[in-house]
């Protein structure tokens, strides 16, 4: 079986900018795989270089078992892609649009009105591109990105700049594509929620590097429950706690304890009693999966949530 | 084939373009032009140099006008448009992530560069055909008699667009390497001034301004017999296919950010 994509222990700077560090990602076939992470995490330039936009400055990257470097214009056959928003020629109309790259594909003239009918855009496909409406031209863009009926679909931020419905209908789509057609799509988000409920296997980057790697399954495990307390000498606390169980953080008066032993609320707020210490808040809290995208992600955001918890 | 592939595309998404409707509607504004300084002073204009045959008056005022001015003009708009096409919301990280060599989108862009002049030229030798027929109407006293110098009006056609090979290419180049219209514009309208000036000062003294490269297409037209055509031609074509090769080279290797 080939992998998809494989990426091995890839660098790539901007000057003396990182953007991606040691980069090591394992695609699976027929997997809807989510590539996550803030706003310049390194995500646009790792689709970039799996495109061959970019090279990286070390390691390799290979696509369906073979190098890219080398390999590059046989293996973009089998890979669809729309990075970031649709590259759509407004003066043209949705069929034109498609025709261009139907060209370029060297694919036969009824694939246009095949890919229309999948995005659902057949009965304005010769309207001009100007006036579609955003949702319009992201499906139109993915209608192009499908149109060489490819093994591996990259999307990055497919969602943007669509309401609701629209991303509703998008995330239908994609979900439905391993199934239907035996596609594996790679899909870059910066929204957990987006990918949460579309993934099977994800990735999390954060400043270049790699913070997670596996499936959905894995990630909710790696989300532990956890012990949320407040006192009234965090200090002493802290310092009490910390010989027994594991203390996530420590912001004010609260301090959040990772629930992965035996050391549960009874017996936490039994020793600090004991030692003298006030407890005057306790609850067990269980994470969501955004929680720990931001806890993994060192967003600023996730710090002033647990600041105000 | 694949180069015919995406020459087709290129031509596909001209469709609609102002970069399309310029290609006949700046060697009309040039027929007008002429049409109109000719109907106002028809022996002045076609007569200049000494020339005696109206037609040869009339296709040398018509090209002069269009090799030393729109047609350099015409090259930086439409070049720029061209990779404009491209270069606005980056079309470029959906085409290179297409299955098609790199240097295929540079030629395409280079080859439809060169038709869109050519083709405005012909326009160019259709309009002095026509005005040629019309102005013993306005002026009865000018006689454009036949024969028309077909082989003339074709050679010193062909001679304008070989010599304006290098600068298109230069100019190809500045288009695709900076996304800024500006950028490619400023460079066309700034190399025209100077060939503008450099033309004037190559008729008195033979400066070696003649050759800068947005002055050659003139040489033809204005001052034939001081030039070896041919030797110009072919070296200014040779340079032209350096400069292509070190901007396909230069546009392959670049990474789309």
């Amino acid at each position: 079986m080939e992998i998809p994509i494989r990426v091995a222990s890839v660098w790539k700077s901007y000057g003396p900018v990182p953007a991606v560090c040691d980069l090591s990602l394992n695609v699976p076939e027929q997997s809807v795989y989510g590539f996550l992470g803030p706003n310049g995490a390194g995500k646009s330039t790792t689709i970039r270089m799996l495109l061959g936009l970019q090279r990286p400055d070390q390691g390799a990257i290979s696509l369906f078992g073979h190098p890219l470097e080398g390999h590059r214009t046989a293996l973009l056959k089998r890979i669809g892609s729309m990075v970031e928003s649709p590259s759509l020629y407004p003066h043209l109309t949705g069929r034109e649009n498609l025709e261009v790259h139907r060209r370029y594909l060297g694919v036969p003239k009824k694939a246009i009105e095949n890919v229309l009918a999948t995005v659902d855009l057949t009965s304005v496909g010769g309207r001009l591109v100007r006036h579609y409406s955003s949702g319009m031209k992201q499906r139109l863009g993915l209608a192009q990105a499908l149109l060489g009926n490819p093994e591996l679909l990259v999307l990055d931020e497919p969602t943007n700049g669509l309401d609701p419905a629209g991303i509703h209908e998008v995330r239908t789509l994609v979900r439905s594509l391993p199934k239907r057609y035996g596609i594996t799509v790679f899909l870059s988000s910066h929204l957990l929620s987006e990918v949460e409920q579309t993934a099977t296997n994800l990735a999390i980057m954060s400043q270049g590097r790699l913070m997670f790697e596996g499936t959905r399954e894995q990630l909710r495990q790696r989300s532990k429950q956890q012990i949320l307390v407040e006192v009234d000498q965090p200090e002493r606390a802290y310092d009490l706690l910390s010989r027994v169980c594991s203390v996530v953080s420590c912001e004010g008066n609260c301090l959040r304890i990772a629930r992965d032993s035996d050391y549960g609320s009874a017996q936490i707020n039994s020793l600090l009693v004991k030692e003298g210490v006030a407890v005057t808040h306790l609850t067990s809290q269980h994470p969501t999966l955004e929680d720990f995208f931001l806890e993994l992600t060192g967003s600023p955001s996730a710090k002033t949530e647990y600041t105000m918890q | 084939m694949m180069l015919l592939t995406v020459l087709h595309a290129e031509m596909l998404k001209m469709k609609r373009t102002i970069a399309l409707k310029m290609v006949v509607l700046a060697p009309v504004v040039v027929v007008l032009l002429v049409f109109f300084v000719v109907s106002q002073a028809p022996f002045s204009s076609l007569r200049r140099n000494g020339i005696r045959n109206e037609w040869i008056g009339l296709e040398n005022l018509s090209l002069f006008l269009w090799a030393l001015l729109m047609m350099p003009l015409f090259v930086t708009v439409e070049s720029a448009l061209v990779a404009g096409l491209d270069h606005s919301e980056n079309h470029w990280k959906s085409l290179l992530a297409r299955p098609v060599p790199r240097w295929t989108f540079h030629v395409a862009k280079l080859m439809v560069v060169i038709a869109m002049t050519a083709v405005s030229t012909f326009i160019i030798m259709c309009g002095i055909l026509v005005s040629g027929k019309i102005l013993p109407y306005i002026q009865p006293e000018v006689v454009f008699a036949p024969p028309v110098p077909w082989s003339t009006m074709v050679q010193d056609c062909a001679e304008v667009i070989g010599l304006m090979f290098l600068p298109l290419t230069i100019q190809q180049w500045v288009s695709l390497r900076w996304r800024s219209f500006s950028v490619a514009t400023g460079t066309g309208i700034v190399a025209t001034v100077i060939a503008f000036f450099a033309t004037a000062a190559a008729r008195q003294a033979g400066s070696w301004m003649q050759y800068f490269p947005w002055a050659l297409p003139i040489i033809p037209i204005n001052n034939r017999p001081a030039y070896n055509i041919p030797a110009t031609l072919a070296i200014s074509a040779a340079i032209g296919l350096v400069v292509a090769a070190i901007s396909c080279f230069d546009f392959c290797r670049r990474e789309v950010t």
